[in-house]
């Protein structure tokens, strides 16, 4: 676990970058743009939407069944299934199978469950040695930083940046700021790596519990070569990943690829459903299939929050909220930023440690209206924002309800709930405030920073009112 | 009031009336928020619309209420009343199919549309048919008009910083239009939108939709 | 673990959700376009990929690869041994075609560091995303179409549906899913410095499509 500043300095130190904000700026106008353009008719939208909160509330509604179906399956198919319900359980079954198979070199295509359970630092610490193969987390690697976003990782560095950090670590190349030189330098390295890694590890898009079939979308061809050329093949994947058809794939498929890179597909569509058969002459010769909780069958038993598990990852969400185009994924310094994060993660590590990420958020909406299988961010970041004060049901799911709640904080809101509550005490107030509208302060911390701060009128509207002779009841 | 009794509306303003409850609610602190929530449904008994002119606080009611009042004993009246809500433009379009003859001078404005007559009340679009009906005003549109404005309420003063630098984008992107002032139907964006042009030293004006119209049609420019 | 195990889906199993509503997978609306006009969508929609399409008819095969092989400087192709017994015949000289006729380990290094272009057959395209559909087999293996700098993929005419839910109905995949099943849409790319689009990455960086007629 990396040692994170508190909140409000990673927040400064968020605001207070420039570059930052440019590069976090253009980036999400560009992505908001693209998914804009590939939902031209709003009827279509809607119904694409409806379709893929269908599937998903499907396979939540049937998970345990899917998952025993989809093992079946697997198995079935000759891939080997484990089950983990903590990140440290996941991360040992993972190197158990390493070390079975004598694996000393690993390559990994983008898998954010594998930065949720913290793989790579585990293996490494074992001694392994784990390579980022998508260009974006192989910079990311490269400069020891933890991706900022989970579509695209390196969305934080500018051009310059990426070519400092190439250049450092492969000086044996000319150092360019040309992006297809760069690229066609990080595909020569990887090469050699693919062709001798022992193992390759990558996380899921979907399984298919029908047919025992893992899913992987990708535009590098990077995850192709990490499940296709080792002989040892490992897919880590949450227990929400699974859906009940193969039917249910193209739908999601669909609005996945078009809200996240607002692509109509990706390069590659990847459908695993066997290793190597005796008959063939490559694909992995083991394929391992490694089946997650941590945490999502506690949040699958709350009512009010299980609608998080209809995720797909796609990211939408977080392009288009205002705080983390301000913000940058790091700021969070969680693994998943942005309005998924801090509906999921306060989940799954308690609201003790995370609860004040829900202020991270204006509640303006815009998470909720382009999310492609409709959970309903905004209502769920408010509910999760009413846990870190006060609740009751909760707290046999999520650690540290109201652990959150401050003295000064609830005095206020109490002060407030005894005059708002009664009208002849706000009547008084009303008349105090208008009359002794002077004293009022000019500066109010935070706001005044930013903004002129408003003076009480000399009347009130309910006295306009009545001098205008509207009836008042 | 004004522009609905000429209308020949009759207005009726319950003096009891304080708040929807929608700044405690969004804090966190629901049992304070259904309180002072229900205070007020007792000074709206009539079966008439209720016109709020703001779609955070119509939207409070008209969407949230819901979620305040569950399970409550009062959840059948709260939900009376809440389906009773009418955002001000929204009422003026699709109520009064409002007629507007435009009094003023040529005059060129930016529209502000809040998050919640965005996602909440869906009355974005009321605003623009309104000002479209003003023939001698001219609407220039900001760069990234969708996004949040920073206000979000209680946001502004617990996430100050974020905020601030949220009103900063939106003010660059609405001077650089040019707007002589910026309309809204959200008093709490206004404030922040106008609070924030103030402290820059901008020319720009801020008005609430009501007062825009009611300058603009009442021969006093 | 099996201990694991029984926990989660203990824990899954006491949530009994409502599952009443039914599941809604809104299936793409199958307009009932022409051939021609598959290949007329298939075609463009490849080539806004940067992929590169050629439509002809199947017995011209050979002559296209006489003449453009050699116009782009492809010394070697590899080939199932299928497609190479089609094709030999007919090659110049001057084009080895080089079948992958053994399995991947002793083969890797060569196909990875000499092979220059691969040449695979599919099961068919799907002209709304521009995709074209593989199902490797033994005798066309997975790596043909993603280690090779140049991947060539004929497609027949017939073969080209309208949706990914029509070609997996059509085919009853579910009923008999391949090893691995693949939908290719272009060359492989990135947009991951500065959101500026490269080609080439780690999948070939040339995808040429020949769309056969009858």
């Amino acid at each position: 676990m990396h040692q994170v500043k508190p909140l409000k300095f990673r927040i400064d130190d968020a605001l207070s970058n420039e570059q930052l904000h440019t590069n976090f700026r253009s980036a999400m106008s560009y992505l908001v743009e693209k998914r804009s353009r590939q939902f031209p008719d709003k009827e279509n939208l809607i119904n694409s939407r409806n379709a893929a909160s269908s599937i998903r509330s499907n396979s939540l509604a049937k998970l345990p069944g899917l998952l025993i179906k989809l093992e079946e399956n697997l198995e079935k198919n000759n891939i080997k299934v484990h089950w983990a319900e903590t990140d440290d359980e996941a991360n040992n079954i993972i190197y158990q199978i390493l070390k079975e198979a004598n694996a000393k070199t690993v390559v990994k295509g983008k898998s954010m469950v594998t930065e949720e359970i913290e793989l790579n630092e585990f293996l490494n610490n074992k001694g392994i040695d784990i390579l980022e193969t998508d260009l974006g987390e192989f910079l990311v690697q490269l400069a020891n930083e933890t991706p900022s976003h989970i579509v695209m990782p390196a969305i934080h560095k500018s051009r310059k940046e990426i070519s400092r950090v190439f250049a450092e670590h492969f000086p044996e190349f000319p150092y360019t700021e040309n992006v297809d030189l760069i690229t066609q330098q990080a595909r020569q390295i990887l090469r050699d790596r693919f062709r001798l890694a022992d193992a390759g590890i990558s996380g899921v898009n979907f399984a298919v519990a029908e047919t025992g079939t893992i899913c992987l979308v990708e535009n590098e061809g990077n995850g192709r070569m990490c499940t296709t050329a080792p002989p040892l093949h490992i897919a880590v994947a949450g227990i929400e990943k699974v859906v009940e058809n193969l039917a249910d794939v193209p739908a999601l498929l669909n609005i996945l690829t078009k809200s996240a890179t607002g692509q109509e597909i990706t390069t590659y569509f990847n459908m695993i459903s066997s290793p190597r058969k005796n008959d063939e002459k490559d694909g992995p010769l083991s394929l391992h299939v490694v089946l997650l909780d941590n945490g999502r069958s506690k949040i699958h038993q709350n009512n009010v929050m299980q609608e998080t598990l209809k995720c797909i990852r796609c990211g939408a969400c977080i392009n288009h909220c205002p705080v983390y185009t301000q913000l940058g994924g790091h700021a969070y310094g969680t693994v998943y930023p942005g309005p998924i994060g801090i509906t999921l993660e306060p989940q799954q590590k308690g609201i003790t440690e995370l609860g004040d990420l829900t202020s991270l958020c204006s509640l303006c909406g815009a998470c909720g209206e382009v999310c492609p299988v409709q959970i309903p961010l905004p209502r769920l970041i408010n509910q999760l924002r009413s846990e870190t004060v006060e609740g009751d049901y909760m707290k046999q799911f999520i650690e540290g309800v109201g652990s959150q709640r401050k003295p000064i904080e609830s005095f206020t809101w109490q002060i407030w709930k005894y005059i708002y509550g009664n009208s002849v005490l706000y009547s008084i107030c009303s008349i105090v405030i208008t009359k002794l509208g002077f004293l009022s302060p000019k500066r109010v911390g935070g706001w005044s920073k930013y903004r002129v701060t408003p003076s009480p009128s000399k009347v009130s509207l309910k006295q306009l009112a009545k001098q205008a002779g509207i009836k008042n009841e | 009031m004004q522009i609905l009794q000429r209308e020949g509306i009759e207005v009726i303003y319950p003096s009891g009336q304080t708040c929807c409850g929608q700044p405690a609610f969004n804090s966190g602190y629901r049992k304070e928020a259904l309180k002072v929530a229900r205070a007020q449904m007792k000074c709206f008994p009539k079966d008439i619309p209720i016109v709020v002119p703001s779609g955070s606080c119509a939207g409070m009611i008209k969407y949230h209420w819901r979620d305040l009042f569950d399970g409550e004993s009062d959840f059948e009246s709260a939900m009376s009343v809440a389906e009773r809500v009418y955002e001000f433009t929204e009422f003026l379009v699709d109520k009064l199919d409002i007629n507007l003859t435009d009094l003023g001078e040529p005059t060129q404005i930016a529209i502000h549309t809040s998050c919640s007559s965005r996602n909440e009340m869906r009355v974005d679009d009321k605003i623009e048919l309104l000002v479209s009906k003003l023939s001698k005003v001219e609407v220039l549109e900001q760069e990234r008009k969708s996004e949040c404005c920073g206000f979000g309420g209680t946001f502004a003063i617990k996430q100050a910083d974020i905020s601030g630098s949220m009103v900063k984008d939106k003010t660059n992107a609405i001077k650089a239009t040019n707007a002589s002032c910026v309309i809204s139907q959200e008093c709490g964006c206004m404030m922040n939108i106008g609070g924030a042009l103030e402290k820059q030293n901008s020319q720009i004006k801020t008005k609430h939709i009501a007062q825009f119209l009611w300058d603009r049609t009442n021969a006093s420019g | 673990m099996s201990k694991s195990k029984n926990i989660i889906l203990e824990r899954l199993k006491s949530k009994i959700h409502d599952s009443s509503h039914e599941k809604d997978i809104a299936l793409m609306t199958i307009n009932g376009w022409t051939k021609s006009e598959m290949i007329q969508m298939l075609s463009d929609k490849l080539k806004l990929s940067k992929a590169e399409v050629f439509v002809m008819p199947n017995k011209e095969l050979s002559n296209w690869l006489n003449e453009e092989l050699p116009k782009r400087e492809i010394k070697n192709i590899l080939s199932g041994v299928k497609i190479a017994e089609k094709i030999t015949q007919n090659l110049t000289s001057s084009i080895e075609v080089v079948k992958y006729d053994g399995s991947y380990e002793p083969f890797s290094e060569q196909l990875f560091n000499e092979i220059e272009a691969s040449i695979t057959g599919t099961v068919g395209a799907i002209a709304y995303s521009g995709s074209v559909v593989l199902h490797p087999t033994p005798d066309e293996p997975r790596l043909m179409s993603l280690v090779p700098d140049i991947h060539i993929a004929l497609v027949y005419e017939d073969h080209i549906y309208e949706t990914f839910d029509q070609i997996i109905s059509t085919q009853r995949w579910s009923e008999n899913m391949p090893t691995n099943a693949l939908l290719i849409s272009g060359p492989s790319k990135t947009a991951d410095i500065e959101q500026v689009l490269a080609y080439g990455v780690h999948g070939p960086k040339e995808l040429i499509v020949l769309i056969l007629t009858s």
